[in-house]
C-alpha cells in the first residue's frame, strides 16, 4: 500500500528553472506516466522522486512520509536508468543480489530471491553471464529484476527502453505492465513516446517546459486535452487559427459553432474526426495526398483558403488524388488563452 | 577474387608495412640484446673456444651487496607505486565526480610534470630538498632545526620517481574512471550503497583494468629507472639503473653489468607478460 504525492516540488539547475512548482498525487498501485518532449524535466522530477536530486523547495511523500532530504540509498524507490547502469564486473546474479547483500540477508536467501526475480523477468537461465554477454533488451530485464528483488514501495522508469528497437520496445513495455499489475507496484514511467504512454499508463502526466499541462487516463487526455499543447502532442491533430463572430468561426472552409466572446481562436479537430464528402470540382477541399498505412489511409485536403486538413479514415473509403470534397467535423474543441473553452462531441 | 585470397594479399600487404619497423626493431634492439644476454651464459674458455657458465649469476646472487642493491630496487619500486596510486587514485575519483574550475586546477597541477624533463626535476628537488636547501630554509625561519634531508636516503628516489610517474598514472585512473557509467553509481546508491562500499565494491573492480597497466607501466618504468637515481646523487645501497652504471663505466666490469641487466630485464618481462595479458583481456570484457 504505497502512495506518492508530491506538493509544491520545484528545482533549479542555477538560474535554469527545470521544474515550475508542482503538484501530484499517485494512488497505490497505479502505473503513471511522465510524457512529454525532451528538456520538459520529467527525468527531472523522477530523479527528484528518487533522491538522486534534491528539489529547490516542496515535499515529497512516500506513503505520507516527506523524504524530499533523503539519499536514494534510504529511500524505498528504486530505479530503472536508460541504459549503461549495469556493474560490468558482477554477474547478472550478483547485479540482482547487491542490494540483497548490502541488507545483510543470508546466501541461501539471496539466492532463492534471485532466481525468483529473474525468472519473473524471463532471464532464469541466465544468472552466471556477464552483462557484456547479454543483449540491450536482457540488460534491461536484469535492471528491471534488481529492482524488484528489493520490494520497493515505487518503481521508477526513466524511458527504459528508448535505446530498444521499436518491436522490442513494445513487447519489454508489455512485459513490465504485466508484472507491474501482477505486483500492484506503484510505478512512475518516463517516456517521450505517446504510444507508449497511452498503452500502458493508468494515468498520463503531460509536460512541458518544466511544467504539468495535464493529468488524466489516456481516454481523458486524447480526446479532452485541456491546453493547445496537449492537444498537438498527443496523436494527431489539426489545429486551426480562427476569429470568433456571433458564435461561430469559419476556417479551412467549415463552419464551426463557437458560443464564446469574439476574437482569435485556436481550434483542434483530430484527423478521425473528419470526413469526406464528395462535392463539384473547385468546390470545398482538393485532396492533395494520400498515404495508405493498411488499415487506414491518411489524407491531406487543400481548402479554398489555404489551410490543409488532415484527414484519416478506413481504407475503403473511396478518395481519389486531386478530385474535391467537402470537409465535414464530428467533433471539435476551441482552445483560447491556451485553455480549451469549448467543446463539442456528440458521443 | 575470392575472400580467401583476398586476405591473404591484405596479409601481405600488412606485412610489407610492418616490415621495415620490424626489422629495425631486430636489429637494433633484439639483436644486441640477445647477444649480451647469451654473452653473460657463454663464456671464452682459457684455451680457446667457448663453455657455458651459469658463473656471473652465481656471483650475483650470492654477492651481498648486489642483492641488498637488488632489494632496495624491489623496495623503492613497490614503495613508488604504492604512493603513487594512493596519492593518484584520490585525484582521479575528485576530478570523475566533481565538475569546476577547482577540478581543473587539480588537473593541470597533477599533470604539470610531464612537460618537466626529469633532469630538471632532480635539479630541482636537490635545491629545494636537499641539506641547506630551499625547504631546510623555510623551516629554520618558522624555528624548525630538525630537518633530516631525504635526499641521500631511500627516500630520495622515491619523492623524484613519484614526481616523475604522476602524470602518467594520472592520465590512466582518469581514463579508467571515465568508463564508469554515472547510472551504474547511482544505481549502486539506489539498492543502498554508500559511499565507502560504492569505492570498494563498484568502483575499485570496475578499474581493475586501469591499475594493473598502471602498476605494470610504473613497474617497468620505475625498476630499470637509473637517470632519477644517479641524479639524484650516490647512495648505498643504489638502484640497479646505477649500479649497472656504475658497474660498467667506473668498475669496468661488463659481464656482471650485462648480468645485472639481464636479471633486470626477467623481472621486468614479468611486469611486461601481466601489462599485455591485461590488454589482452580487454576487447573481451568491453565487449558491449
Ligand atoms: N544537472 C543539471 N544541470 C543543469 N541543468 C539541468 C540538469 N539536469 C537537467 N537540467 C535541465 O533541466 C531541464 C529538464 O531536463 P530533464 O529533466 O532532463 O528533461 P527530460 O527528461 O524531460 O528530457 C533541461 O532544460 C535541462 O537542460
Ligand atoms: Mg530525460
Amino acid at each position: 500500500m504505497s502512495t506518492l504525492e508530491l506538493e509544491n516540488v520545484s528545482k533549479q539547475f542555477g538560474a535554469v528553472s527545470a521544474l515550475e512548482p508542482l503538484a501530484l498525487r499517485i494512488a497505490d498501485g497505479e502505473l503513471v506516466c511522465l510524457l512529454g518532449p525532451s528538456g520538459s524535466g520529467k527525468s527531472t522530477l523522477l530523479r527528484i522522486i528518487g533522491g538522486f536530486e534534491m528539489p529547490s523547495g516542496g515535499k515529497v511523500l512516500i506513503d505520507g512520509a516527506d523524504v524530499a532530504r533523503t539519499p536514494p540509498e534510504k529511500r524505498p524507490t528504486a530505479m530503472v536508468f536508460q541504459s549503461h547502469a549495469l556493474w560490468s564486473h558482477m554477474t547478472v546474479e550478483g547485479n540482482v543480489g547487491f542490494g540483497l547483500k548490502l541488507r545483510g540477508m543470508k546466501k541461501p536467501d539471496i539466492t532463492a530471491k534471485v532466481g525468483a526475480a529473474l525468472n519473473m523477468v524471463g532471464l532464469g537461465d541466465y544468472g552466471t553471464r556477464h552483462p557484456a554477454q547479454l543483449s540491450g533488451g536482457q540488460r534491461q530485464r536484469v535492471a528491471i529484476a534488481r529492482c524488484l528483488v528489493l520490494e520497493p514501495k515505487i518503481l521508477l522508469m526513466d524511458e527504459p527502453f528508448a535505446s530498444l528497437d521499436q518491436h522490442l520496445r513494445d513487447r519489454l513495455r508489455e512485459e513490465v505492465r504485466q508484472i507491474q499489475k501482477k505486483l500492484g507496484i506503484t510505478t512512475v514511467f518516463v517516456t517521450h513516446g505517446q504510444d507508449e504512454a497511452l498503452s500502458i499508463a493508468d494515468r498520463i502526466v503531460v509536460m512541458s517546459m518544466g511544467r504539468i499541462e495535464q493529468v488524466g487516463t489516456p481516454a481523458e487526455i486524447y480526446t479532452h486535452p485541456e491546453t493547445p499543447f496537449v492537444a498537438g502532442f498527443i496523436g494527431d491533430m489539426n489545429m486551426m487559427k480562427a476569429t470568433v463572430q456571433n458564435g461561430a468561426a469559419s476556417t479551412g472552409g467549415i463552419r464551426f459553432e463557437a458560443p464564446i466572446a469574439d476574437g482569435e481562436a485556436l481550434i483542434a479537430v483530430r484527423p478521425e474526426d473528419v470526413t469526406l464528402i464528395p462535392s463539384q470540382d473547385g468546390e470545398g477541399a482538393r485532396v492533395r495526398r494520400i498515404v495508405n498505412y493498411g488499415a487506414v489511409l491518411k489524407i491531406e485536403a487543400e481548402a479554398a483558403d489555404g489551410a490543409v486538413w488532415k484527414v484519416q479514415t478506413l481504407k475503403d473509403v473511396p478518395v481519389t488524388e486531386g478530385a474535391y470534397y467537402r470537409p465535414a467535423v464530428s467533433r471539435h474543441i476551441i482552445f483560447r488563452d491556451d485553455r480549451a473553452v469549448h467543446r463539442v462531441d456528440p458521443s | 577474387m575470392s575472400a580467401t585470397a583476398m586476405s591473404l594479399r591484405n596479409g601481405w600487404r600488412g606485412l610489407a608495412f610492418i616490415a621495415i619497423p620490424v626489422t629495425a626493431i631486430a636489429i637494433f634492439l633484439f639483436y644486441p640484446a640477445a647477444l649480451s644476454i647469451i654473452g653473460t651464459l657463454v663464456r671464452p674458455k682459457d684455451g680457446g673456444g667457448y663453455t657455458f657458465s651459469l658463473q656471473s649469476y652465481v656471483f650475483f646472487f650470492t654477492d651481498s651487496y648486489s642483492l641488498t642493491n637488488l632489494g632496495r630496487t624491489l623496495w623503492t619500486t613497490v614503495v613508488t607505486l604504492i604512493l603513487l596510486v594512493a596519492v593518484n587514485l584520490p585525484i582521479a575519483l575528485y576530478m570523475r565526480f566533481t565538475k569546476g574550475t577547482l577540478a581543473t586546477v587539480i588537473q593541470a597541477l597533477a599533470l604539470f610534470p610531464m612537460f618537466v624533463p626529469g633532469i630538471i626535476i632532480c635539479y630541482a628537488l636537490i635545491r629545494y630538498m636537499g641539506p641547506n636547501g630551499w625547504l631546510q630554509s623555510l623551516l629554520n625561519l618558522v624555528g624548525f632545526h630538525h630537518y633530516a634531508s631525504p635526499h641521500l636516503t631511500p627516500w630520495g628516489p622515491v619523492i623524484g620517481l613519484i614526481w616523475d610517474g604522476m602524470p602518467l598514472t594520472l592520465l590512466i585512473l582518469i581514463s579508467g574512471l571515465s568508463n564508469i557509467s554515472d547510472a551504474s553509481i547511482e544505481a549502486a546508491r539506489d539498492v543502498g550503497a554508500g559511499r565507502l562500499r560504492i569505492l570498494v565494491s563498484i568502483i575499485t573492480p570496475e578499474i581493475t583494468h586501469s591499475l594493473l597497466i598502471v602498476s605494470a607501466l610504473n613497474f617497468l618504468g620505475i625498476f630499470g629507472q637509473a637517470l632519477m637515481p644517479f641524479m639524484l646523487g650516490p647512495t648505498n645501497p643504489e638502484m640497479m639503473g646505477p649500479f649497472m652504471l656504475r658497474t660498467f663505466a667506473s668498475v669496468r666490469d661488463p659481464l656482471q653489468a650485462s648480468t645485472q641487466a639481464t636479471i633486470t630485464f626477467l623481472i621486468c618481462s614479468l611486469a611486461g607478460v601481466a601489462y599485455v595479458r591485461s590488454l589482452a583481456r580487454r576487447p573481451q570484457e568491453d565487449r558491449k
